[in-house]
């Protein structure tokens, strides 16, 4: 009934058109748009061809776009670019736009059809491993994990325990500060955790670039290593995300509770297991992109801090926040456009707090900040 | 890789001065084919069809991102020596084709110059950059107290340079006025390379104002670089009214008395029956009728006393319907999605706006909407009233059809182009209010401007002697008009 209400306008200036027009008017408003379908193809062609006729309302707020400030890499343009190569006609300049985009989701935030651009380049990524396009860095990437199962070192000893603590890639390859602070933290409760010997990735760079086979290996691998635990507590967003949302949509149920280490902490707190003392420092929050648009969690990580800091709020915050850079694998992909991206958040941080926290291992590297779990460790009483 | 294109030229930029263009700009060059396919088009709307079809308008031969006006000022120097062509790009949001490099060349996208180089808040004005992005621009005044007042539909991808260049008008436009009452200086690098720059004061009698040339050039005489702006303080108070009409003449009456009595709401909004049902579907009481929306603010006792007024003038022939339409209008005014629905059906549609005196304006609406209905294949013909002044009100029509068997899609869009144009210039209407003239609608130019057509053609070949800058567009002085 609403729908039909919604369309009342086209009926009423039916009314004025010849038989004629009206009757191939109801056609194409049916299937018109099959002529530009294009078959076989996993990207999701009508809703690329949208967002690529839209005059871009949401590249104002896209990352890649401001930092380069190039039509191409703003999120209507990705998207022309995409239908272009879709329909068989690129070359490399084009197939590398399809990778610039940090899957920050800041474009869904304005988007009237609710898209996200990450989610539509990804089905076209799938196309383009497909058709063996793939750029020899972006290969490179992922046959390095394939390979390794890992994005970097492995840095954390195994050890067995009741719940899992799941550092991730970037933790255990670049901020061991994030895995000692849980330690830590862990140790005080007298909590029994776990750690894997071989901690396979969360596959979601496969996940991203389009490597979808090889990205359910990595979930099938983790889901069955999962099975012995209660509770898994992640300290990156993105793989809290993946164990938590992805796997399962593609048919790896995980039993055990996982958690984000912000929503592990505020708990611990709340359950009086932990005290924090304050810091007297004044510090401003940077939400992570996941954490805030994908999980929704912006509570937690602000009643850990306003126990252990004197928190202070960017203008871009919560749901509103800013990419730190490094999202989708867009330092490695290009890491001129992400040192540009973390530049220009680390700037706006910094005129708010000279100290930065956040609650990924991505962004406090991006952005030269702490991660909570390193603040609350530091003041633990 | 091959790509149809609409415009085709013959491609004069060769490597040998790809690379003097290169060493220029260094960090902003491109001529990768992902970009020239990016800055071949802006939003012109047939544009969206020929896209589909796999066709593009034209391919730029290179695009360069400058930093600073010397480097701008370089470039021009290699383009007048070499003859090739220099299109401005701000955020490629226009709808008339004006960023479409017709003979190729260089594309200047202005998006690096981005900066707020100055706020004068004893003054109330600011300088800036003209690739500043507008919504970015708006939020940064937001944030210090302030706003700008210029809030086009395309606040989210469009620049300050373009709103110069094309004589923007923003939805809150009735208070605040138009781009060029907002803007106070200008800084530009003419076709010449010369660099010129004004005075930010609040007026001056000093001979004609030359650099206001540039306001609605676009980009056919040089490139604006910077401008300084009048700003507001934040709205203290904002008030929603809306009201439904049995006539049309019934509220552009209520509208017009408003402003007879001295009272600007911001943002007034007058939709015609079929898109009042369009717009308002969710108001039950609408049907058959015409709604006027207005948002009054400012500072709250003024605005106390403007809502007074209003709502006195609209009473007397219309009904209350309470704030939730125009609060659905705040909600919905972005959402632009009607092109991506119906384009890839196979509509073709585009939207057109006059500029009109009170004492014609119903007589306009009624030519324009009557002959767009006598067009085989269309089937959307409405309008809306949006920008409103003491002498008259600007309409914007849409279209919408289906082009008929034997013809194809360009042909039915330019017939309903030279239909609206013909019934605007009967009607003794402006051609336009605020899209300006880009490709659509150069060929009615000459008839709307007269004998000016011909000045405007000497200053142009005065200050762009090789015809570099954005040719194949208004003032061409190689084409007749
Ligand atoms: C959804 C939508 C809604 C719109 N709503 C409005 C509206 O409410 N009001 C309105 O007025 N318009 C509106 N427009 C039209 C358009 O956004 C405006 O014309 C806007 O001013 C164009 O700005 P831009 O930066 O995108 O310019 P572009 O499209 O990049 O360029 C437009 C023209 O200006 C020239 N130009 C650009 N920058 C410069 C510069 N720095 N120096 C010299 N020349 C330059 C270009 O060469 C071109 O000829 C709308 C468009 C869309 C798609």
């Amino acid at each position: 009934m609403k729908r039909i209400k919604k369309y009342a306008w086209i009926f009423d200036a039916l009314s004025h058109v010849s038989i004629a027009t009206k009757t191939r008017a109801l056609k194409h408003f049916i299937s018109g748009e099959k002529k530009y379908m294009i078959k076989g193809k996993k990207g999701d062609i009508d809703a690329i061809i949208k967002c690529s006729l839209c005059p871009n309302m949401c590249k104002f707020d896209c990352p890649t776009f401001n930092a380069s400030k190039n039509e191409s890499l703003s999120p209507a343009g990705k998207a022309h670019l995409a239908y272009i190569f879709e329909k068989g006609e690129y070359d490399e300049s084009i197939v590398k736009a399809i990778y610039e985009c940090c899957s920050c989701d800041a474009c869904k935030e304005w988007c009237f059809f609710d898209y996200s651009l990450a989610d539509l380049l990804r089905g076209v990524r799938q196309d383009v491993v497909e058709e063996k396009a793939v750029p020899d860095d972006i290969m490179e990437i992922a046959s390095g994990l394939i390979e390794r199962k890992t994005m970097g070192e492995r840095r954390l000893k195994e050890r067995e325990g009741k719940i899992l603590y799941f550092a991730g890639c970037t933790v255990q390859d670049e901020a061991m500060g994030i895995a000692k602070a849980m330690m830590k933290i862990f140790d005080s409760i007298g909590e029994e955790y776990a750690v894997l010997g071989e901690e396979w990735c969360c596959g979601y760079p496969l996940y991203n670039l389009g490597f979808i086979k090889e990205f359910k290996q990595f979930a099938k691998h983790n889901a069955d290593v999962f099975k012995k635990y209660s509770m898994i507590v992640c300290s990156c967003p993105t793989c809290t995300y993946v164990f938590k949302q992805i796997y399962p949509d593609m048919g790896f149920k995980i039993n055990a509770v996982i958690m984000h280490s912000t929503e592990y902490l505020a708990r611990m707190v709340e359950e009086g297991k932990i005290n924090v003392e304050n810091l007297a420092m004044d510090a401003v929050y940077h939400d992570p992109c996941k954490l805030a648009r994908r999980l929704k969690i912006m509570e937690e990580p602000r009643y850990l801090l306003r126990y252990a800091v004197n928190l202070k709020e960017p203008y871009f915050s919560r749901e509103e926040t800013r990419c730190c850079g490094r999202g989708g694998q867009l330092a490695r992909i290009d890491e001129e456009i992400s040192k540009k991206i973390a530049e220009q958040r680390k700037e706006e941080l910094k005129s708010v707090a000279t100290d930065i926290v956040t609650a990924c291992p991505s962004c406090k590297i991006a952005l030269n900040a702490y991660d909570i779990a390193e603040i609350v460790a530091m003041g633990l009483k | 890789m091959a790509f149809e294109t609409i415009y085709r030229h013959e491609g004069k930029l060769n490597n040998e001065i790809k690379e003097k263009i290169r060493a220029i700009v260094p960090d902003g060059f491109s001529d990768s084919l992902a970009d020239r396919i990016s800055y071949s088009h802006d939003y012109w709307p047939i544009a969206l069809r020929w896209f589909l079809d796999g066709k593009l308008p034209s391919m730029p031969d290179c695009i360069v991102w400058p930093t600073n006006e010397e480097q701008i000022a370089d470039i021009i120097k290699i383009a007048n020596q070499e003859k090739v062509a220099i299109v401005p790009y701000g955020g490629g949001s226009g709808v008339m084709g004006g960023v479409v490099a017709i003979k190729g060349g260089v594309v200047v996208d202005l998006k690096r110059m981005d900066a707020v180089l100055e706020m004068d808040e004893e003054s109330l004005m600011v300088r800036v950059q003209a690739g500043i992005n507008g919504m970015n621009f708006e939020r940064w005044l937001n944030r210090h107290g302030y706003t700008l007042g210029h809030i086009p539909q395309s606040l989210y991808p469009s620049t300050l340079g373009g709103w110069l260049a094309c004589k923007a008008a923003g939805q809150f436009s009735t208070k605040y006025g138009k781009i060029e009452d907002i803007v106070l200086a200008l800084k530009a690098v003419l076709a010449d390379g010369s660099i010129i720059a004004s005075k930010p004061v609040p007026r001056s009698s000093t001979g004609p104002e030359v650099e206001r040339l540039l306001l609605g050039s676009e980009g056919i005489l040089g490139i604006i670089t910077e401008a300084t702006l009048r700003i507001w303080p934040y709205p203290e108070e904002r008030v929603f009214i809306s009201f439904l009409f049995s006539s049309l003449a019934h509220a552009l009456n209520a509208v017009r008395r408003i402003l007879r009595r001295g009272v600007y709401p911001a943002v007034i909004r007058i939709y015609d029956e079929n898109e009042t049902i369009r717009h308002f579907y969710n108001f039950e009481e609408v049907k058959g009728k015409i709604i006027l929306i207005m948002v009054l603010e400012g500072d709250k006792k003024v605005v106390e006393l403007e809502e007074r007024v209003a709502r006195e003038e609209c009473g007397k022939d219309g009904k209350e319907l309470g704030e939730k339409p125009v609060v659905h209008w705040v909600e919905t005014r972005f959402d632009v999605r009607d092109a991506s629905k119906f384009v890839p059906k196979g509509f073709i549609f585009d939207t057109v706006e006059m500029s009109v005196n009170w004492k014609n304006a119903m007589q306009l609406y009624e030519n324009v909407i009557n002959a767009l209905r006598g067009i085989e294949g269309i089937i959307i013909a409405s309008a809306h009233a949006s920008h409103f002044y003491p002498q008259g009100v600007c309409f914007y029509f849409t279209f919408g059809g289906l082009p008929p068997r034997d013809k194809n899609a360009f042909d039915f869009y330019m017939e309903a182009w030279d239909t609206m144009m013909d019934a605007c210039i009967k009607s003794n209407a402006s051609i336009s209010h605020h899209h300006g003239i880009g490709i659509t609608r150069k060929k009615w130019l000459s008839k709307e401007m007269g004998k000016r057509m011909e000045m405007l053609r000497k200053i142009k070949a005065a200050i762009d002697k090789n015809n570099i800058m954005n040719p194949g567009k208004m003032g061409d002085v190689n084409e007749e008009d």
